[in-house]
């Protein structure tokens, strides 16, 4: 009989590998059915995407807004390319859930900290249902009767008089709003970085069966030699 | 095939079907476990791996894609070992692998993908042992196709189940699945092929290779 060499095996078994572990390699971009969800608030609504994972766009599907206590919010749909856009009417986590084809589904929260201060903060009695609560438009001061504003006060949500400075202030505002942009795309590339199925992922998976395969022996070794010393002694 | 987290933990239904599919892998994988000896561990633990690195790969089929599971393969050669093999294997893609099953999902998927392991092991194993080239071959593509289209009747129930807006997912699996399946079986084909001709004692087969002419000094 002839026995294939072990220089032979070897060669085998690695060319196996490299195929095997080569594909990820060539089909990276294509990486496309679990999905990724990602949004922020910018402006005045949380704007979105949805993708596959490697970044193809999702487009035209459903995407359900709730809030931390599992509520529906509301409803949006993503565009061609996979962008969506929701105006928030609370100052509230926003869950956003994405489900698609294939049972998949994604989701991303919108932390209430990132929504601007101006909108009513979301208080659903116990028992009662969103029906029963009316979202109140932003802007209206749903505060005002537990904190009584005085009259000259001008409130954050009215309509604010330019002061002395107004040149200076809107040119800040101007500038916060670049650095908000900024963070969004810092953001999204992180997202889209935590997605990626990298290397040490995939070694660290194969070095775990291989360490899960040392401790089996370990106990297959054990028992044996416990099956050798019964019969011995 | 993997059936992320909050897919079914929605509903009662949903939850129940979890349950089932946890309590029926345990039973399963305690099966196996009891089949691994010395011989069969690097076995278990080789096709632990390629099943975890196959989810890597990538099948495009038109518009979507969808990735190789190997399931075919693994039963092939582990028979009721395929239970803890891909357990292990799918624990962990659910943690190192983003977006490849979940953790509460672990005892369902593990089910749905190594039941049809076992039976395609019994169906096939013989051929692609025993028999010649052709027939080595075919029960590969055999055993890569079903091990694949078995999990159909499996996961779509399951999702079914769940209830409220699910249909359409059932749908799109039962799409997906038949191109797969060709595709998993060719490449289990393939597999079967090579191992016969490199590693035949995984396979518990003989050698193909011509015996050496025997050399007799008289």
């Amino acid at each position: 009989m002839a026995k294939p060499g072990l220089c032979r095996v070897a060669l085998a078994a690695a060319a196996f590998f490299a195929v095997l572990l080569g594909f990820p390699v060539l089909a990276g971009p294509a990486h496309a059915h679990q999905l990724s969800v990602f949004a922020v608030f910018q402006g005045k609504a949380i704007v979105g995407e949805a993708y596959f994972r490697g970044g193809t766009p999702v487009p035209n599907a459903a995407v359900t807004v709730l809030d931390s206590a599992g509520l529906t919010l509301g409803q949006t749909t993503t565009d061609a390319q996979g962008k969506f856009r929701f105006e928030p009417q609370w100052r509230c986590d926003h869950r956003l859930v994405l489900r698609a084809e294939g049972g998949h589904a994604a989701e991303f929260t919108v932390a209430a900290g990132e929504l601007p201060s101006t909108l009513p903060a979301r208080e659903i009695p116990e028992g009662k249902t969103l029906a029963d609560k009316q979202p109140v438009p932003p802007g209206t001061p749903t505060l005002a009767d537990k904190q009584p504003v005085p009259p000259d006060t001008p409130t954050l949500a009215g309509e604010q008089p330019v002061p002395p400075g107004g040149a200076a202030i809107v040119e800040l505002s101007d500038r916060l709003e670049g650095v908000e942009r900024q963070v969004a795309g810092l953001r999204k590339e992180l997202a889209r970085y935590e997605d990626k199925v990298r290397w040490h992922d995939v070694l660290g998976g194969l070095g775990c069966i291989l360490g899960f395969m040392g401790l089996s022996f370990y106990f297959l070794g054990v028992r044996r030699r416990e099956r050798l010393a019964r019969r011995g002694g | 095939m993997h059936i992320p987290d909050g897919v079914l933990s929605g509903t009662p239904a949903g939850i129940g079907i979890l349950v089932a599919g946890t309590a029926l892998t345990a039973a399963g994988t305690a099966l196996g476990l009891r089949r691994i000896d010395y011989e069969q561990m690097p076995r278990v633990a080789m096709l632990s791996a390629a099943f975890f690195v196959a989810s890597l790969v990538h099948v495009p089929l038109g518009v979507t894609s969808t990735h190789l599971v190997l399931n075919g393969l693994v039963g092939l050669v582990l028979g009721w070992a395929a239970f803890p093999a891909i357990l292990i294997a799918l624990l962990l893609q659910s943690i190192f692998l983003p977006g490849l099953g979940g953790i509460t999902t672990l005892g369902l998927n593990t089910l749905t993908m190594a039941l049809p392991a076992v039976l395609v092991h019994y169906l096939f194993r013989r051929p692609a042992r025993k028999g010649g080239g052709t027939a080595a071959m075919l029960a590969g593509f055999g055993a890569g196709a079903l091990a694949t289209m078995l999990a159909t009747p499996l996961v779509v129930p399951a999702l079914l189940a769940a209830g409220d807006g699910f249909e359409v997912l059932a749908k799109w699996f039962l799409v997906v699945q038949v191109p797969l399946a060709a595709i998993e079986g060719l490449v289990t084909a393939s597999a079967v092929v090579f191992l016969r001709k490199v590693r035949p004692e995984l396979l518990d087969a003989p050698l193909w290779l011509p015996a050496p002419l025997e050399i007799s000094d008289g």
